[in-house]
């Protein structure tokens, strides 16, 4: 029995795994960062109309809050926002040892903004291709 | 011979004889020397470059060398005989006495004078003394004379030299004076008018017309009509077009009357010489100078090779302005160009925004079309909301450029119920702040656009969002004041200064604790001008630490006046 016990749940789990991929993802928590009500009303729309689970917050103070006391699989962080940029509130999180993908998501991509987000290694979207976020957070969620 | 053997008589003889060939001997070598003497002076005397005349106590001339011949234009023979008098002015003593008495120590003198020779009174320098033998015996006067012509010619040449060299500093000096050379050209005509007697104009041209005339002259008339050139194109046939467009000097020391100097319905009657001078720097032709002169030959070509002189100089200064100005302009054209690239750069990114939440919106309706009706409704209140936002961004930026262009804002004010418009501004702003209205339902209608109004209130409201504490929310009230309705927008936020306020609706003006780059910081400034558009007033109020209260006034509509 010890012998198959663990090939029966190797086999039990693959079929879970099966059966995952047959239904949406699954639920990865993700953090909405936008100062913009509406932005953070589409954009949170858009995401649990996927499955996923959104939070939100409208400042970057009240990201890094969040973060010091919860996980999440993934950032969509605004750029502009009045308390602290989102490259700020990247910078802050690296230095905590924060792991997970960033998507900084912004009006305001200029070159040197995408300079420092590659630099930083983290992934940037314009928010007018916003139809095209959900693919790249597909993507960089696996 | 055997002397003992001759009788007294021939020993007196030969004694005699020895005698008279030792005289002989003696008078030869003294004649010798006397000869040689008289050699060495004749030669002396005629290699002198100065004339030299001597005078016996009668007052006759006795010699005269080749000098003095040459100066006077007679043959050295010729003037031996004559009387001094006859050449020298009457202010030189030409006999023993007159000289003894101008000379009491016998040294020589010399002085500055006069001596009239066959080509006309000559100026001389001239020393003069007595002879006197060893005994003090009068033997008569000597002269020499040394020609000052040529060093009266020279000394004048350096005047005129340095005459024209001041005249070219001083117009130095004129030209800089002012910031922008035309200014001065009427002074630098003064004053060559003034250094040389002469009429002088110059005529700035550009593009073929001529853009400036300054003018000095008093003798000369017809200078009315000379400055009526100014503004209108190069007469055709005139030599100011000929000279400006060969770059050549056109010089005449003897006009005809009449003489179509500045084209065919302006002659000068009484012109008697004339210059026409382009005025050139490098590769550049500013324009062309006229020298005038009544007289036949009183423009000399020396004046002319001045006025040359005097155009380049002129040239280059206008050349210089002309420069500096261009790049000035540019320097200007290069800013402006800057800032309308900032500015498209700004209305770009803030369009993004609202773009994003329609393109989302849309996007996520057609994907699930089998959503809650409460979701769907949220989606098309944003994206509602959001057009708004597009279609205020984009009217200002239009707004903008045309004011930029010069051209006026099109505003159509006429009798409106305002609340419906206030109304429908709070709720696009709802879900960004609470607010406080104190907007009666009964206020009486008002002149004005409500599209413009629209316009005003969402800048005002997203500045007082953007300044205050979050939570803290924006008052906006509306009441009747006299013949207007005064709305104001208030907050809570830091205030501002008195220099803050004054600057409040300057173009592009930003608070200067605001690390928020974000917009356009044109809304303040479309505010006023749309207010004032519809012939409104705007009012700011502000303190610092106790908020800001920024209020517009309209007339109330004619049937609503109390």
């Amino acid at each position: 029995m010890n012998v198959i016990g663990p090939h029966l749940a190797g086999i039990s789990v693959s079929l879970f795994k099966i059966r995952d991929m047959q239904q949406p993802r699954k639920a990865s928590k993700l953090l909405v960062v936008d100062d913009q009500p509406d932005i953070r009303l589409i954009v949170s729309s858009m995401l649990r109309e996927r499955g996923w689970l959104v939070e939100e917050a409208s400042s970057g103070r009240e990201a890094l809050e969040i973060l010091s006391a919860d996980d999440v699989d993934l950032l969509v962080l605004d750029f502009q926002m009045p308390d602290l940029t989102g490259l700020e509130v990247t910078k802050k999180l690296l230095e905590r040892g924060y792991g997970k993908p960033i998507i900084l998501f912004s009006a305001y991509l200029s070159e040197e903004v995408e300079r420092e987000a590659k630099a930083l290694g983290i992934s940037f979207l314009d928010k007018a291709d916003l139809p095209l976020l959900v693919e790249l957070i597909e993507e960089l969620t696996g | 011979m055997n002397t003992h053997r001759l009788d007294p008589l021939q020993q007196r003889l030969a004694q005699a004889l020895e005698e008279l060939s030792r005289i002989q001997l003696a008078l030869d070598e003294e004649r010798l020397v006397r000869l040689e003497g008289d050699f060495r002076f004749d030669v002396t005397l005629a290699s002198m470059s100065d004339a030299v005349l001597i005078v016996n106590p009668q007052g006759k001339i006795t010699l005269a060398n080749d000098a003095a011949a040459d100066l006077i234009g007679k043959s050295a023979t010729d003037l031996v005989g004559t009387q001094p008098g006859l050449y020298f002015a009457d202010e030189v003593p030409v006999t023993s006495q007159m000289v003894l008495k101008a000379t009491p120590s016998g040294a020589q003198t010399s002085l500055e004078t006069a001596i009239e020779t066959a080509r006309g009174t000559v100026p001389i320098s001239l020393s003069y003394g007595l002879i006197q033998d060893p005994n003090g015996k009068f033997l008569g006067a000597v002269y020499a004379a040394r020609d000052l012509s040529e060093t009266q010619t020279l000394a004048r040449d350096l005047d005129k030299e340095r005459d024209r060299w001041r005249l070219l500093v001083s117009l130095n000096d004129l030209l800089v004076e002012q910031m922008d050379p035309l200014e001065s050209l009427p002074k630098v005509c003064t004053e060559v008018n003034s250094a040389t007697g002469l009429g002088i104009f110059i005529f700035v041209i550009r593009d073929g017309s001529v853009t400036k005339v300054a003018g000095s002259d008093r003798a000369l008339g017809s200078l009315p009509r000379i400055f009526g050139l100014e503004g209108k194109p190069v007469p055709r046939s005139s030599t100011l077009r000929s000279s400006f467009e060969t770059g050549k000097v056109i010089y005449s020391s003897e006009l005809k009357a009449g003489f179509p100097l500045f084209g065919p319905g302006l002659s000068i009657e009484s012109l008697g010489s004339a210059a026409v001078i382009p005025l050139v720097a490098g590769e550049y032709t500013e324009g062309v100078m006229t020298l005038l002169g009544a007289e036949p030959g009183s423009v000399s070509p020396d004046q002319v090779s001045l006025g040359t002189e005097m155009g380049r100089r002129i040239a280059a200064t206008l050349v210089n302005a002309r420069l500096r100005a261009s790049v000035s302009q540019l320097k200007t054209m290069r800013e402006a160009s800057r800032m309308r690239e900032q500015l498209v750069s700004s209305v770009s990114h803030d369009m993004k925004t609202p773009l994003s939440v329609l393109l989302g919106a849309l996007t996520s309706l057609r994907s699930s079309p089998e959503a809650p009706v409460q979701d769907r409704m949220n989606k098309y209140v944003a994206m509602s909301r959001q057009a708004s936002n597009l279609h205020r961004l984009v009217q200002q930026f239009l707004d903008y450029t045309r004011l930029e262009s010069g051209r006026d804002l099109v505003v159509r004010p006429r009798p409106v119920q305002m609340v419906p418009t206030i109304r429908k501004v709070v709720e696009d702003f709802a879900n960004q702040t609470t607010f406080e209205l104190d907007v009666p339902e009964d206020l009486p209608k008002i002149i004005g656009d409500p599209d413009r109004v629209d316009q005003i209130l969402a800048n005002l409201i997203s500045n007082a969002i953007k300044f205050s504490p979050a939570g803290s929310p924006v008052a906006i009230a509306a009441r009747v004041e006299g013949r207007f309705v005064r709305i104001s927008v208030s907050d809570q936020g830091r205030g501002m200064s008195p220099p803050e306020l004054a600057n409040l609706f300057q173009k592009f003006y930003r608070a200067p604790s605001g690390q928020d780059t974000s917009g356009t910081g044109l809304g303040l400034f479309m505010c006023k001008q749309l207010v004032e558009a519809q012939g409104g007033r705007i009012i700011p109020l502000s303190r610092l630490g106790e908020g800001t209260e920024i209020s517009f006034m309209l007339p109330l509509a004619e049937t609503e006046a109390r």
